[in-house]
């Protein structure tokens, strides 16, 4: 019992004091997440059934929510006045505190009862169809609430698909790769190109995604070629080196001229030494040519259109479309097939083919417009034309589903024969190579799938942004992304999520909105009290949170190091290899050997 | 072998052909350039002797990493940021002795002195916490545990020297913290002045300056390698750095205290880059809280074109690279300097992954 309240206040704390900044239904999501999260790590971590103790998790998840609800209420009815910052009337904060403290405890213990369910394929199907309703309706809760937050969210989703390509290179290959922005940035700067008036190449932004990955999939084989031979730390540098190149790159190939050199520089140069004067016309191949715009950047750029069938399309677009979706359709059925002949088609499969079935269909298959009703949002944004700037629901299905296809490959990849060579390479090098794991193909493949990742996030990125400049894809972004996956734990999927979640977030979110109030706070209250100018200026120029952004990511990273070098959500391997009763000497970098 | 050597021949063309196409749109401008040979050679010579004397402060930087790496494997990721906070130590150590280049020259003299003290102890003594706090406890961890720490400890440098650099100043404390806000280089006291030896020995002004400063910056350099070089080959401590970093655990199963080692090695890394960081302040004139991070990937690749673990290497390495970025600053584009320089770096770590004077101990698992 013990226990369980100090997990609560513990919890709460952290909770409340994010509710704190925010205020309003704020607070009831914080309280409810919460209570989902208490719920389901109810189940002691080692995996052995506890007793189902409803009595502790409602206590925990009573006074989690408890705490949340007065951070709110702190916020809006006193924070939110004295430092200035929109608030929230009290017909909602009180509301809100009271529906969050109820269903922050009644979704915990809902939860948590369906952890201790005896059928465990029951409790996880529960777990994931949660999870799924959370995903679909986040963006919904978010307007309907007014938090303002899925537009973040969406941006930390980009990241956590970058993230999850990179922990390929270095989770399962072991490989640091400092540059990795770099791929993202090539994803997004071909998408940009070829879908912009930059060279004037507009091609459809479904097949312009798989280019996009492709491009950045070569990208990484060229820049893992060098690096087949060498050892960690120098690939770390190799890679970081590189990753500083290509923002000046994309900064300066504004003026390209190319020029032909056997009759630019060569013959000239002969005939001038000779004491003549040159007499070959100087062929000139690219002249002056504007490649990616410099520090403009290239601006706009399409958005995807609906592949929806609608009658203006030409004879070949119709074709072309009906073609994709049967295709599409027949994957399923083949995916059907397959599953029924080796006997395996349960519920999941059902439902999982006719979801995607349902899906494929509302894309293309022309709906009319709904004028209410509680989904009409829903309906109305599959209509025909471009994903609209100001409508979240498109972007943020189209994430999820790249998401997902990006989860999906990567576990494919891990059991595969493939992932377990990038492992044993990990774990390993020589001994991999002479139990005949082919290095040079499997690093290679390795580079080329993380950056094949990052490029398809590149080309969501930059059609969401509709721009792109060359200063997102330096060695910030690199290390941003490095950080999230040690901080998740590097080779574990979740941890990914986590890490870029809770990094991203705290970086678009938590930390703007903390510079918010605490500016507040101190124009409104610290100044007026304080008379020295000096000091003042003082206070105004270091009270700013997002100035220790970068301070606060490497006490990150020196502090996970420290305590916790797997991560906060680490596979079991990693956790075994940091947690040995023995120490692990093999690994020691003593050169002993 | 005719036909073998047919091929490579081609091969080689094949390649100046595509350099010859592709490289002018990283500023390199054979016409350009070859006008430049030719109207004002003595312009080439100035460019040399600016990159000998940058080259000479990579060449200190690289001294700390090869130090490092050649006795823990470690690339001490926040070496370049101990520079950079050097600098910004021994920029306000100036400012609190009050010295400008209008001061008479024995105020001038103390105040370097004084800074470089200073500087040399506040780096060695930054360094060897940096090891205590974040490597110390790694140094049995996966390898990409300590590095990835180091990385940390470089985000955290940077932030802290943005903040020193200006961002959060107080009147009374302006003189040294700065007074604008801390994105803009700073300027760095030339307390040295521009004396133009070539100027004062023949009368005459040319293209070709040697200042008195970079002469200065030279010696120092120089001086700081030999001193550097005795003390690992002759002294005692010396001896038991390179026994260390030969064999960890037959060092210490000779009496050897390891962890004082290591310490020291941190210390006297990052007292050479505080020695680095006055000679560069009173050379280039600029203070930048970004500096550390391209000062340390040039010292490094200087380290590793050297050979790492390699003393002399370092110092070879680094007097290439200044040579080398000084040309592409002055010959080609600076934009496309660090492009050169990473250019460089790949083609060693390809065709010599040891480096130029380099034993195999880069390679070392």
């Amino acid at each position: 019992m013990n226990k369980s309240i100090k997990r609560g206040l513990l919890l709460g704390l952290a909770s409340g004091f994010l509710a704190m900044l925010f205020g309003g239904w704020a607070m009831t999501v914080l309280a409810v997440f919460g209570g989902i999260l208490i719920g389901f790590t109810s189940r002691s971590g080692s995996g052995k059934p506890a007793a189902f103790s409803p009595q502790a998790v409602a206590l925990t998840a009573f006074i989690f929510s408890l705490l949340t609800a007065i951070g709110g209420i702190i916020f809006d009815r006193g924070l939110a006045d004295i430092a200035v910052v929109t608030g929230h009337p009290s017909e909602v904060t009180f509301p809100a505190a009271i529906v969050g403290i109820v269903l922050g405890t009644l979704t915990a213990l809902g939860m948590a009862y369906v952890q201790h369910m005896p059928n465990a394929r029951t409790a996880r199907r529960i777990n994931y169809a949660v999870g799924a309703v959370i995903l679909i309706f986040l963006p919904i809760i978010d307007h309907a609430t007014d938090l303002g937050w899925a537009a973040s969210i969406i941006f930390a989703g980009v990241y956590i698909v970058v993230a999850i390509g990179l922990d390929v290179v270095v989770g399962y290959a072991g490989l640091l790769n400092l540059g990795y922005a770099a791929f993202f940035g090539f994803g997004a700067y071909a998408t940009a190109l070829l879908s912009s008036n930059q060279i004037g190449v507009h091609i459809n932004f479904w097949l312009l995604l798989w280019i996009a990955a492709a491009i950045a999939g070569i990208g990484g084989v060229l820049l893992g070629a060098p690096t087949l031979g060498l050892r960690g730390d120098y690939i770390a540098i190799i890679t970081l080196g590189f990753g500083e190149i290509v923002p000046v790159a994309f900064q300066q190939l504004i003026k390209i001229t190319i020029q032909e050199p056997l009759t630019c520089v060569i013959i000239p140069a002969i005939q001038a030494i000779g004491g003549g004067t040159p007499t070959v016309q100087c062929i000139t191949l690219v002249d002056k040519l504007d490649l990616t715009g410099g520090v403009r950047g290239i601006n706009p750029i399409d958005r995807p259109v609906f592949p929806i069938i609608s009658p203006e399309d030409t004879p070949v677009a119709l074709i072309i479309k009906v073609a994709v979706m049967l295709a599409l359709v027949g994957l399923i059925f083949f995916f059907f097939r397959r599953q029924q002949r080796n006997g395996k088609v349960g519920p999941g499969t059902m439902i999982f083919s006719g979801l995607a079935v349902g899906l494929i269909l509302i894309l293309f298959i022309p709906i009319p417009h709904t004028a209410e009703g509680l989904l009409a949002p829903f309906w109305n944004t599959f209509q025909p034309g471009q994903f609209a700037s100001d409508n979240i629901l498109p972007w943020w299905f189209f994430l999820l589903g790249i998401i997902g296809l990006v989860i999906f490959l990567k576990l494919r990849l891990k059991n595969s024969r493939l992932g377990r060579a990038m492992t044993a390479i990990r774990e390993d090098e020589l001994a991999a190579n002479q139990m005949g794991v082919d290095l040079v193909h499997t690093k290679l493949t390795a580079f080329a799938f993380g950056a094949a990742i990052a490029g398809l996030a590149g080309a969501f990125y930059s059609a969401y942004v509709s721009a792109v400049f060359p200063d997102g894809f330096g060695f910030g972004t690199s290390v941003i992304i490095v950080a999230a996956i040690v901080l998740g734990g590097v080779g574990s999927i979740p941890g990914n999520i986590v890490g870029a979640l809770i990094i991203f977030l705290a970086d678009l979110l938590f930390l703007k909105q903390f510079q918010n109030v605490l500016n507040g706070l101190s124009t409104h209250v610290l100044m007026p009290s304080i008379p020295d100018q000096a000091v003042r200026g003082f206070i105004i120029a270091n009270f700013d949170p997002v100035k220790y952004r970068f301070l606060l990511l490497g006490l990150i990273l020196v502090l996970v190091m420290a305590f916790r070098p797997e991560g906060l959500l680490p596979t079991r391997e990693q956790r075994l290899q940091f947690h040995a009763e023995e120490p692990v000497d093999e690994e020691a970098p003593t050169g002993a050997a | 072998m005719p036909m073998k050597t047919l091929r490579k021949v081609l091969l080689a063309v094949v390649i100046i052909y595509l350099f010859l196409l592709l490289s002018p749109v990283a500023g390199f401008d054979v016409a350009r350039i070859a006008v430049i040979f030719r109207d004002t050679p003595e312009l080439v010579l100035r460019y040399l002797w600016i990159g000998i004397a940058n080259g000479g402060i990579f060449a200190i930087v690289a001294l700390g990493y090869t130090m490092v790496y050649g006795i823990i494997q470690l690339i001490n990721f926040a070496h370049g940021d101990v520079f950079m906070i050097s600098t910004f130590a021994s920029l306000t150590v100036i400012a609190a002795l009050g010295a400008t280049n209008k001061s008479d020259p024995g105020a001038i003299l103390l105040a370097v002195i004084v800074a470089l003290v200073i500087a040399v102890l506040f780096g060695g003594a930054l360094n060897a916490v940096i090891e205590r706090v974040a490597y110390r406890r790694l140094r049995n961890a996966p390898r990409l545990a300590p590095l990835i720490s180091a990385i940390g400890v470089s985000l955290i440098l940077q932030n802290l020297g943005q903040i020193w650099a200006g961002q959060g100043y107080i009147d009374f404390l302006k003189p040294y913290f700065g007074t604008s806000g801390g994105a803009a280089q700073k300027a760095y006291p030339d307390l040295l002045g521009s004396h133009d030896v070539i100027q004062m020995l023949t009368g005459q002004e040319s293209s070709l300056k040697i200042y008195g400063k970079e002469i200065f910056v030279v010696i120092a350099a120089i001086l700081l390698m030999v001193g550097l070089r005795l003390f690992v080959q002759r002294t005692r401590l010396g001896k038991a750095m390179r026994a260390t970093a030969e064999n960890r655990d037959a060092a210490k199963i000779m009496g050897i205290d390891i962890d004082r080692i290591i310490s020291i090695t941190f210390f006297i890394g990052g007292g050479l880059a505080g020695a680095a960081a006055v000679l560069n302040g009173l050379y280039v004139g600029t203070a930048w809280w970004l500096m550390g991070f391209q000062a340390g990937l040039r010292s490094f690749t200087a380290a590793v074109l050297g050979g790492i673990g390699n003393v002399t290497g370092a110092m070879l390495g680094g007097f290439l690279i200044g040579i080398l970025t000084s040309l592409s600053d002055g010959l080609l584009n600076p934009a496309w300097t660090r492009a050169w320089v990473f250019g460089v770096l790949v083609l060693v770590l390809i065709f010599r992954p040891n480096g130029l004077l380099g034993s195999a101990v880069g390679q070392k698992a």
